[in-house]
C-alpha cells in the first residue's frame, strides 16, 4: 500500500486542521460582561507590560449605545484598515438605529463591517489565534468576538532567488509572506481544483501551513498522511520551513533530503501538477514538496524551459558533478596511494616527482587542502557581500598558488581539490550539496585505509541505504528503483510532447498529463486527431504562406 | 512471517542470478575446467537445465503453505522435528555458502587490489557491509539490484566481448572432454553449482506476485547458466585447458589483458571495482536468507538481530581455511558436489513429507496464493515495513 502510514495512530498534537480532521479541544469562551473579557484578554496578551499590543476601547453607535473594543498588534495588523473598515463605520452608526442586544454580532457582520474577511466566535483560544495572526479581533458585550482579517506583516516583494537562479523562466521567488507566497502558486495554477488547507504548528509559534494540491491528481492517501503528520505535530515552535522538514520527514536521521524544498513557485506549481503535495510554512521564503525523489534533487525548474537536449546535457553534467564531488579526492588518492599501475608510467613518474618533495603523506595533503577549502565556502558565506570577493582572492592564493609553491601540496592535488569544489557548486539542491561534502571526507577515509575496495563498499552501502528511505512512503530511488515506467523525466529529459503521464510511483488519481498526441497542429500526428485542426488550415494555404 | 516489505519479479531474477553468476569471476571457472576439461561449459550448461526442473518442488512446497515461511513451511510438511532439522541445515548449508563465497572473494580482491592488506582485514570489512546492507532488508536490496545490473552486465560485456579475439576455438576441443558418460555424471552433480536457488523458496512470500515464482526460477537459471556457460567458453577459449586450471581468478586474469590506449593500461582494478559490488550483493542476499530463515525457524519476531552475530560467523568462518587452494578443494569437492541435495533435495523431501501427510496450508488453492500476494502490491508503505 502506498501510503499505509495514514493509518498509523499517533499522539494528539498541535495542528488544527481546516475540517475534516478531529476535531479541536473545546476552548474557553468569552466571558459575557466586557470588562470581563477586557481583563482576561489583557492579561493573555500582557497588556499594558507589552507595549506593541493595543486595546482600544470604544462605543457601538445606535440606541442603546454598546460598549466594544477591538485588539491587535501594532505592526503585524493595518492600523488605517481597521480605523477605516472597523471603527468608522461602527462608531458613526446613527443614533436613532436600534438594534436587539442580541442580534449586535450578526448586525455588526452583516452590515456595519466592510472587510472582506471576517468571522465570528466565542472562544478565547481562537481570538487569541487572531491577533497573533494579525488579525484584528472586535469583542462585543455578551461574549461574541470577530476576528477581521486586517493582516499587514512586515515583508518584502517578491525578487529573484537567491539559490535557483535561471536564464530563461519567471524570476520570481517566494517572500516571508505566507499569503502572497500561496497566491504566488495560485498565479501559476489557475485551478478551481487547487486545494489550500490550513493548519497551525508550534504551540508559541502558531505558525500557519497551507497544504497544496490539487485534489483530483494528488492520490487522497498522500494529502491525508502530509495532514496526519502535520497534526500529530507537538512542538512549541516552527520558525522555518527547515525545522518542519526536519519533524515530517520519514527518515530524520538520514543524510539527504527527503523533501524538496525550493524558493521558486513555479516550481512548486510544477511539482504540484506531479501529483505531489506543497506545504508553505508561515513566513518561509522556501516551500516544501512531497513525495521527493532522488532524481529531482538533480532538476531544475528551467529544465522544463528550455530544450530537452540542453536539458538532458545539463542533468548528465550535474550526475557527473555528484559522482566528481563525492569520489574524485578518494579516487585520487586510492590510485596514488593503492592502485599505481592502473595509470600510464609517464604520468605516474610527475605524480612521484611531485610528491617527492611535499613533507605530508598524500592523505593529509588532501584533507588539508580540503578543509581549507571548507574554511574558505564557510567565511565566504558569512562575511558581508562587500568583503566577500576578498576572500576568494585569499583562497586562490592561499589554496592555489602559495600551497604549491611553499611545498605543502602537490599542483596536482590542487587540481583535484579545485574540479571537486567546482563540482560541489554544480549541483543544484543545496541539501543535496551539503550531504556530498560530508560525504566527501567519509569516502575520502575509506581510500586511505582501503582503496578502491574501501570506497566500492563504502559506495555500496551508500547505494543500500538510499533504497532503503522511502518519502511519504514513496520509494526515493523509484523510478529507477524499483523501476516504473513513465514520461521521459527522470536523469534525461525527453521532449515536451512525450511527457504524457505524470510520475507513477505518485499513484495520481489522474495519470495522464496530456494528450498522446499533444501537436494535435502538427501534420505528422495520425489523422484522428488531426481532427482538433481547423478544416481550412490546409485548404487555405496557411501553413503554405508561413513557410514561404 | 516476518514482515519485510516486498521483492518485484524482475529485482528476485537478479538477486538470484547475482548470487549464483558472482562465482564466475572467482574460482570456479578454474575448478571446472580442472575436472571437465574441455567440456567444462557443456556440464555448467547440463546443470543448469538439470536445476530447472530441480527448483520445482521448492516452489509446489511453498504454493502448499501459502503465506508460510520456507523454515515454517518446513516446519508444517515434515513435523516439528524434521522440519527444524531441515531448517538449522538450511541454516548452516547457507552459512558455509556465504563464508566459502566470502574468503574467496576476499583473496580476489587482495590479490587484485590490496596486495599487501591482510585478509582478515578484507573479510571483516566486507562482512560489516553485507551485516549493514542486510539489516535494509530485501526490499533495498532488491530495488539497488537494478542499479548495478547495467554495470555489471557492462563490464562482463567488456571483459568477456574485448577478449573475443583471444579465443580460440580449437581450444574447445575434444568436445566431449573425458567422455560423454563423465559428461552426463557431472552434469548431474553440476546443479550444485545453482544452489543458491535455495534463496526462491525463502524468497516466495515475499514476492510481489507469488504466481510467478516459476517464472523468477526459470529466468534466474537461464540467465545464470547462459553467463557461467559464456564465461566458460571464453576463458578455456583464450587460456586453453592446461593454462586455466593453473588460475586461481582466470576471469579477472582474462581482465589484464584489457589496455584503453595509453591512459588506462590496466583495468583489472576497475572490474574487480565492479565485481565487489556483485559479490556484496551475493554476499547479502545469502545472509538476508539465514537470518530469515533461522529467525523464522526459532519463530523469533523479527530477523534483524540475528545479522551481527551471523555475520560475525560468516567473517569466522572465512577465515578458517588456510589459503584459496583450501577454499577452492572445499567449495568444489564438497559444496559444488553435494549441494544440490541440500539445495534442491530438502525442499523436495519435504514437499513430499506433505503430500504423504495430506499437509496443506489454509487457502493453499493458486487463487488463494495471488490474493494473499496481491494484497500487498503496491509500493509496499513504509508503516507496513518491518524491514
Amino acid at each position: 500500500m502506498l501510503f499505509s502510514l495514514g493509518r498509523r495512530r499517533t499522539p494528539g498534537g498541535q495542528g488544527v486542521p481546516p475540517g475534516g480532521g478531529p476535531e479541536p479541544a473545546r476552548s474557553e469562551p468569552i466571558p459575557t460582561d466586557i470588562e470581563a473579557a477586557f481583563k482576561l484578554l489583557a492579561a493573555r496578551f500582557h497588556h499594558p507590560r507589552s507595549r506593541d499590543i493595543t486595546i482600544r476601547r470604544f462605543l457601538i453607535g445606535g440606541s442603546p449605545s454598546q460598549r466594544a473594543f477591538v485588539v491587535y498588534y501594532e505592526g503585524l495588523a493595518d492600523a488605517k484598515r481597521i480605523e477605516r473598515e472597523i471603527l468608522t463605520p461602527l462608531m458613526r452608526v446613527s443614533r436613532e438605529k436600534r438594534v436587539a442586544a442580541g442580534r449586535l454580532p450578526e448586525h455588526v457582520l452583516d452590515t456595519l463591517l466592510p472587510a472582506a474577511t471576517a468571522k465570528s466566535t466565542r472562544a478565547v483560544e481562537e481570538v487569541v489565534g487572531g491577533v497573533v495572526l494579525g488579525d484584528a479581533v472586535l469583542v462585543l458585550e455578551g461574549g461574541h468576538a470577530i476576528v477581521i482579517d486586517v493582516k499587514n506583516p512586515p515583508t518584502r516583494q517578491p525578487e529573484e532567488p537567491v539559490t535557483e537562479r535561471v536564464v530563461r523562466g519567471p524570476h520570481m521567488g517566494f517572500t516571508e509572506s505566507h499569503r502572497i507566497n500561496t497566491a504566488m502558486v495560485r498565479t501559476f495554477l489557475h485551478d478551481p481544483d487547487l486545494v489550500s488547507e490550513q493548519y497551525t504548528v508550534g504551540r508559541r509559534t502558531m505558525t500557519p501551513v497551507s497544504v497544496m494540491y490539487i485534489s483530483d491528481i494528488a492520490n487522497p492517501r498522500l494529502v491525508e498522511e502530509v495532514g496526519r503528520r502535520l497534526r500529530s505535530l507537538d512542538v512549541d515552535s516552527v520558525l522555518d520551513s527547515g525545522t518542519l522538514e526536519k519533524l515530517i520527514e520519514d527518515h530524520p536521521v538520514t543524510f539527504v533530503p527527503l523533501v524538496l524544498s525550493t524558493e521558486r513557485p513555479d516550481r512548486t506549481a510544477f511539482e504540484i501538477l506531479h501529483g505531489a503535495v506543497a506545504i508553505i510554512v508561515g513566513s518561509s521564503p522556501r516551500s516544501l514538496v512531497v513525495p521527493l525523489n532522488f532524481a529531482t534533487l538533480l532538476h531544475t525548474s528551467e529544465d522544463v524551459y528550455i530544450r530537452w537536449y540542453y536539458a538532458s546535457f545539463l542533468r548528465v553534467i550535474r550526475v557527473s558533478a555528484v559522482v566528481i564531488a563525492l569520489l574524485l579526492p578518494a579516487a585520487y588518492l586510492a590510485i596514488l596511494n593503492f592502485h599505481q599501475e592502473m595509470i600510464p608510467e609517464q604520468l605516474l613518474v610527475v605524480f612521484t616527482v611531485a610528491r617527492a618533495s611535499v613533507p605530508f603523506p598524500l592523505l593529509a595533503n588532501i584533507l588539508l587542502m580540503e578543509l581549507a577549502f571548507e574554511l574558505i565556502r564557510e567565511a565566504g558565506l558569512r562575511l558581508p557581500s562587500a568583503v566577500g570577493p576578498t576572500i576568494g582572492i585569499v583562497g586562490a592564493l592561499l589554496l592555489g598558488d602559495m600551497a604549491v609553491r611553499s611545498g605543502l601540496v602537490t599542483p596536482s592535488t590542487v587540481i583535484a581539490v579545485s574540479l571537486t569544489a567546482l563540482a560541489s557548486f554544480s549541483i543544484p539542491d543545496p541539501c543535496t550539496a551539503f550531504a556530498v561534502r560530508v560525504g566527501r571526507f567519509v569516502f575520502i577515509a575509506l581510500a586511505g585505509l582501503l582503496g578502491f575496495y574501501g570506497m566500492a563498499l563504502g559506495a555500496f552501502a551508500l547505494m543500500v541505504h538510499l533504497a532503503g528511505l522511502r518519502s511519504f512512503g514513496v520509494p526515493f530511488l523509484s523510478p529507477i528503483g524499483p523501476w516504473r515506467p513513465g514520461s521521459p523525466d527522470v536523469i534525461l529529459r525527453g521532449p515536451t510532447w512525450t511527457q504524457e503521464m505524470r510520475p507513477i510511483q505518485f499513484r495520481p488519481l489522474d495519470l495522464i498529463r496530456q494528450a498522446r498526441y499533444a501537436r494535435a497542429w502538427d501534420p505528422g500526428v495520425p489523422g484522428e486527431t488531426q481532427a482538433a485542426r481547423p478544416q481550412s488550415e490546409g485548404e487555405d494555404g496557411q501553413g503554405k504562406g508561413d513557410d514561404a | 512471517m516476518i514482515r519485510q516489505g516486498h521483492i518485484d519479479q524482475a529485482e528476485a531474477i537478479l538477486v538470484i542470478w547475482f548470487a549464483i553468476g558472482a562465482k564466475a569471476v572467482l574460482n570456479l571457472p578454474a575448478a571446472v575446467t580442472a575436472h571437465a576439461l574441455t567440456a567444462g561449459w557443456m556440464v555448467v550448461l547440463g546443470g543448469g537445465l538439470l536445476s530447472l526442473a530441480a527448483f520445482l518442488p521448492g516452489v509446489l512446497l511453498m504454493r502448499r503453505f501459502p503465506g508460510l515461511p520456507y523454515a515454517r513451511a518446513g516446519d508444517e510438511a515434515g513435523g516439528l522435528v524434521p522440519g527444524k532439522i531441515a531448517g538449522v541445515v538450511t541454516a548452516a548449508f547457507l552459512i558455509l555458502l556465504s563464508s566459502l563465497t566470502l574468503r574467496q572473494s576476499a583473496e580476489a580482491f587482495v590479490t587484485t587490489l590490496l596486495p599487501t592488506t591482510p585478509v582478515v582485514v578484507i573479510i571483516l570489512v566486507f562482512a560489516l557491509t553485507i551485516g549493514y546492507s542486510a539489516y535494509a532488508g530485501i526490499e533495498a536490496l532488491g530495488r539497488l539490484v537494478v542499479f548495478f545490473v547495467p554495470w555489471v552486465v557492462a563490464i562482463l560485456g567488456l571483459v568477456l566481448l574485448g577478449e573475443v579475439g583471444m579465443v580460440d576455438l580449437r581450444h574447445l576441443f575434444p568436445l566431449w572432454g573425458r567422455g560423454p558418460t563423465a559428461v552426463a555424471a557431472d552434469m548431474a552433480t553440476s546443479t550444485s553449482l545453482y544452489s543458491e536457488m535455495l534463496l526462491l523458496p525463502i524468497l516466495y512470500p515475499y514476492l510481489r506476485r507469488r504466481r510467478q515464482a516459476v517464472r523468477v526460477g526459470v529466468w534466474a537459471i537461464l540467465l545464470s547458466t547462459a553467463l557461467l556457460s559464456v564465461v566458460q567458453v571464453v576463458i578455456v577459449g583464450a587460456f586453453d585447458v592446461s593454462n586455466t586450471d593453473r588460475l586461481v581468478f582466470p576471469l579477472i586474469s582474462l581482465a589484464r589483458f584489457i589496455s584503453f590506449g595509453r591512459l588506462f593500461s590496466r583495468v583489472e582494478a576497475l572490474v574487480i571495482l565492479v565485481w565487489i559490488f556483485a559479490a556484496a550483493i551475493q554476499a547479502t542476499a545469502l545472509l538476508w536468507a539465514v537470518a530469515t530463515n533461522l529467525a523464522e525457524c526459532l519463530r523469533l519476531p523479527d530477523h534483524r538481530p540475528l545479522i551481527t552475530p551471523l555475520a560475525a560467523v560468516i567473517a569466522a568462518a572465512a577465515t578458517v581455511p588456510a589459503g584459496m587452494r583450501e577454499v577452492a578443494a572445499i567449495d568444489f569437492e564438497y559444496v559444488h558436489r553435494w549441494g544440490a541435495i541440500v539445495a534442491f533435495g530438502l525442499p523436495l523431501a519435504l514437499w513430499f513429507l506433505a503430500m504423504v501427510r495430506g499437509k496443506r496450508g489454509p487457502g493453499a488453492s493458486d487463487q488463494a496464493d495471488e490474493s494473499g500476494a496481491s494484497a500487498q502490491t503496491g509500493e509496499g508503505g513504509a508503516g507496513k515495513e518491518a524491514r
